[in-house]
């Protein structure tokens, strides 16, 4: 939680930097974030592939802890889908795109703006900082009308880290290795499918 | 597209070559700084831009639908995976 504050800090100062025009906007031109962009995603694969244990345990995963992550792909893709229908402004890809945040605002955000346009990436931020939000406060409720594993799906990529808590607390200890692999599984699938909804 | 999936990918293979590398640990920290960066621009982009700063509000609420969305269709489908995958383990 600490981390979204620190991260919601830096975008309240950015909005605020805009609106008064403090830093003209000749400084820091839109043609550096591709490059920018472009650095990050090789870092995230740095962290990635230098991480031992995260590969070791991937490899522990067996077919029925894969459907958790998938189950979350599939419904939030249906639920993004058909509300699209009601959202005049976004077609379904571009909702679908959000969607596929999972509740990794930050990145999402980034890639969205660089693909479709500050508007969108806002509503990104927004949406996937309230998936995370959720996440802690729903995961009673969710517990108690859809089972162990709703949680886990409501939390998206923030089941291995900020939900991770709260999840053992409400779903059970047995879940925290399902919630782990669920949250790299869906961390690593949100440039993917981000990017693929962005293009589409 | 296939530019980013190439770039993470090279990453990936750069952070397994480069395992006997202890310094490569810090690399979270610097990509939480270049995201820190990133939203701070962001966020300057939607300050300077009236069109955005004015519909918030409705910029608002369509984050809400989508994500509420998301959250159902996720929930109904892992109670699916649970009744069909899970549950039957646990008696």
């Amino acid at each position: 939680m600490k981390g979204s504050l620190i991260i919601l800090a830096f975008f309240v100062v950015g909005v605020f930097v805009g609106f008064k025009g403090i830093i003209p906007a000749e400084l820091l031109k839109e043609e550096w974030n591709t490059y920018v962009l472009y650095a990050l995603m090789l870092l995230v694969g740095v962290t990635i592939g230098y991480d031992r244990e995260l590969l070791i345990s991937l490899r522990k995963v067996n077919l029925s802890i894969v459907l958790v992550p998938l189950a979350t792909i599939v419904g939030t893709l249906i639920g993004t889908f058909i509300i699209s229908f009601f959202i005049r402004d976004w077609n379904a890809a571009e909702s679908m795109a959000v969607g596929s945040g999972f509740g990794y605002y930050s990145l999402s955000s980034i890639f969205i703006t660089q693909y479709k346009g500050v508007t969108l990436g806002t509503i990104a931020l927004m949406s996937n900082l309230m998936r995370e939000l959720m996440a802690l406060l729903m995961a009673p409720l969710a517990r108690k009308w859809f089972g162990p594993l709703a949680p886990i799906s409501v939390a998206g990529a923030t089941s291995m880290d900020t939900a991770l808590p709260i999840i053992t607390q409400y779903s059970g200890k047995q879940y925290v290795l399902v919630a782990i692999i669920h949250g790299i599984l869906i961390d690593l699938s949100v440039p993917f499918l981000v990017t693929f909804f962005c293009y589409l | 597209m296939f530019t980013v999936f190439f770039v993470m990918l090279l990453g990936v293979g750069i952070g397994i070559g480069l395992r006997s590398f202890p310094i490569l640990k810090h690399t979270g920290i610097l990509v939480r700084l270049v995201i820190f960066a990133l939203l701070f621009l962001l966020g300057r982009e939607v300050g300077q831009n009236p069109k955005i700063v004015d519909n918030l509000d409705t910029l608002g609420l369509q984050a809400i639908l989508i994500t509420l969305a998301g959250v159902a269709g996720s929930v109904l489908c892992s109670w699916f995976v649970y009744r069909l995958f899970f549950s039957k383990h646990e008696r």
